[in-house]
């Protein structure tokens, strides 16, 4: 008897899950992608799918270096941060910084001279860092994902769903000092031996989009071209996530209309 | 209904509810302060006495001083001697029986008492105990509770008449209606502030949200003689005039593709992009087509392009699973341009980055 109530309480635990489980609306946008509106699940794509996420794992090290705080230090340029490649400011070996510098031109340029360099000083080295990152998105439940490096490389072990993205996502806009860097367009600052730096935000929504204020762009050969976004219209909220995005911006800016859309028509269609 | 409420209903009846039938007498009344006491059968609490001041006609033998509204008929009015006997029935809200009697107590005083019984499931009797006692001369033609009672009847209309809730139509609609005589003016003004394309949509959008068969704006458009056709008809020209798109588009099918001709990308985006595929293909070709999003960054057409790049992924997916039923209405689209190419600034990116933004 209590095997067929069991039996029959999760066969109602499967239709409310179901019926409240995001719809493969868009399939072309990306190869994996995730729409919330308001909180809700809304569309999405392979969500489970483990892809390279590229420099979205810059969200993690910057979650973890916000809840660890401290950001007044001052940070000593690694030689392997002056090495790091892809997008970056040119930091010298050696030179020095204030944290809160780097870590606003992380998450504004993503420059990975500056991701290294902030993940070696919090760290100690790389490969800690590395563990600690892991260990967070355990934390988070983020269970299709693993780091293998900290500023988003292709490496064997370095991939994300878009699902535990979003997890990731709403930590990091729980941080304060993320989500003012997330929305910022540009951004200049000084080392401390006084050489300038002015950066501008690669995220191309920032100022173009009514409503966006965030968050984070990503591109490596082996991701393609991700993005997580973030729009806030008329008190509604829409967070994009695609990875491997062949026309990223066209089909996020589509995406957060329909999206913005839907939740317009939503009220009125819950009241039916 | 709570039992409070058919306590206190006689008492103001006595003095405030009055709105029966016109008294033709003109001149002087007598204005009494009258004080009730009403206990009910079975109840053990004892209701306060409570003092009302009423203006009663001169004649306390008169059927007048039945504390009768526009509810209740008063038969059996009889008096004999100093003693005035009556039965009452009362409809509406509150339907009851009830038999009483006055008794004189000379030219300035009375008492009398009342008998009276609910109906329906809360069903109960009250018995009411009440004495006049003369303060002054009053004129009856405008203090009496029946004038009294129009004038406020009279106010009231005039108040909805200057406010006209189309949701308060049957206030002057119909034969029972209360305000009937005041159909035409608030017929009038009704429409000439309900009917146009804004609170038509705006009406209609509210009525999506309420229960099937509530009386709407359209049922009092109806019961002023406005059909839901001629009112379309008449708010059509006024949606053209003033360029309202989405009305257009929901009411006045026959005149969007006279829109769709003059509506500026510009401005109109959401309307070329749902209702006009030749002139937002032709438009998106213009001003959208093969760019980079972010070389729109300055131009005045970020918005359209934007709201045509949500309407072709929407025809990009239109076969999606996840677009089924349960999916948005799709809308119709021109056929999407060709997939793009990447730019030359893309392979640049590409090449120089081997992770960026």
């Amino acid at each position: 008897m209590l095997r067929w109530l069991t039996a029959a309480l999760l066969c109602l635990a499967c239709a409310a899950a179901q019926a409240s489980a995001p719809r493969d609306a868009y399939p072309s946008v990306a190869k994996a992608y995730w729409v919330e509106i308001d909180g809700r699940p809304t569309w999405a794509g392979q969500p489970d799918q483990p892809l390279p996420m590229a420099s979205l794992a810059k969200l993690m090290t910057a979650l973890l270096l916000a809840e660890h705080g401290q950001l007044d230090g001052t940070v000593v340029v690694s030689r392997g941060a002056a090495a790091a490649t892809g997008t970056r400011l040119g930091l010298r070996a050696g030179e020095r910084f204030r944290a809160s510098d780097l870590f606003t031109a992380m998450l504004v340029r993503s420059a990975n001279d500056a991701c290294r360099a902030l993940a070696d000083w919090r760290g100690g080295d790389l490969a800690t860092f590395v563990a600690m990152m892991n260990t967070r998105a355990g934390e988070l439940g983020m269970h299709d994902t693993t780091f293998a490096n900290a500023c988003g490389h292709d490496a064997p072990g370095q991939a994300s769903s878009v699902r535990d993205l979003a997890k990731l996502a709403r930590a990091a806009m729980a941080e304060p000092l993320i989500a003012a860097d997330a929305k910022r367009e540009t951004f200049a600052f000084k080392s401390l031996g006084g050489r300038a730096f002015s950066v501008r935000s690669t995220n191309a929504l920032l100022g173009q989009f009514p409503g966006a204020i965030g968050l984070k762009t990503g591109f490596t050969p082996g991701a393609g071209r991700c993005l997580i976004a973030l729009a806030e219209r008329d008190g509604h909220e829409v967070l994009a996530i695609l990875l491997h995005a062949p026309d990223r911006w066209w089909d996020t800016v589509a995406l957060l209309e329909l999206a913005f859309d839907e939740a317009r028509r939503a009220p009125a269609t819950a009241a039916r | 209904m709570k039992p409070h409420r058919f306590l206190i209903a006689p008492v103001l009846a006595l003095g405030l509810l009055a709105t029966g039938a016109a008294l033709a007498q003109a001149g002087t009344g007598n204005l009494y302060r009258v004080t009730t006491k009403m206990e009910v059968d079975g109840m053990p609490i004892q209701m306060p006495s409570q003092s009302i001041e009423v203006c009663g006609p001169k004649n306390q033998a008169s059927e007048k001083m039945v504390p009768a509204d526009e509810n209740c008929t008063v038969t059996n009015f009889r008096v004999v001697g100093n003693k005035s006997t009556y039965s009452m029935t009362c409809r509406g809200e509150t339907p009851m029986t009830a038999s009483g009697e006055f008794e004189q107590l000379g030219p300035d005083a009375y008492r009398g008492k009342m008998r009276m019984r609910t109906e329906g499931e809360d069903a109960m009797t009250m018995n009411m105990a009440f004495e006049g006692k003369k303060i002054r001369d009053c004129d009856f033609a405008t203090e009496s509770p029946e004038a009294q009672g129009r004038a406020m009847l009279a106010k009231t209309c005039g108040e909805m008449v200057r406010m006209p809730d189309p949701m308060l139509y049957q206030h002057f609609t119909g034969p029972d209606a209360m305000c009937a005589s005041d159909k035409g003016k608030y017929c009038s003004a009704m429409l000439a502030q309900w009917l146009n394309p804004k609170s038509i949509r705006t009406g209609d959008m509210s009525r999506a949200n309420m229960p099937a068969g509530t009386a709407s704006f359209w049922d009092a458009f109806a019961a002023c003689g406005m059909s839901r056709q001629a009112a379309i008809a008449k708010a059509c020209p006024m949606a053209e005039k003033a360029k309202d798109y989405p009305f257009l588009t929901e009411y006045c099918p026959e005149l969007v593709a006279k829109a769709c001709a003059v509506a500026d990308p510009l401005k109109d985006g959401d309307f070329l992009v749902q209702s006009c595929p030749a002139q937002a293909q032709a438009a998106a070709a213009k001003h959208c087509a093969g760019r980079d999003f972010t070389a729109l960054r300055s131009s005045p057409y970020a918005g359209f392009c934007s709201r045509f790049a949500a309407g072709s992924l929407q025809q990009r997916n239109q076969g999606a699973p996840g677009n089924g039923p349960a999916g948005e209405p799709a809308r119709e689209q021109p056929k999407p341009e060709e997939e793009k190419k990447p730019s030359w600034r893309d392979r640049l990116k590409s090449a120089r980055d081997l992770i960026g933004g």
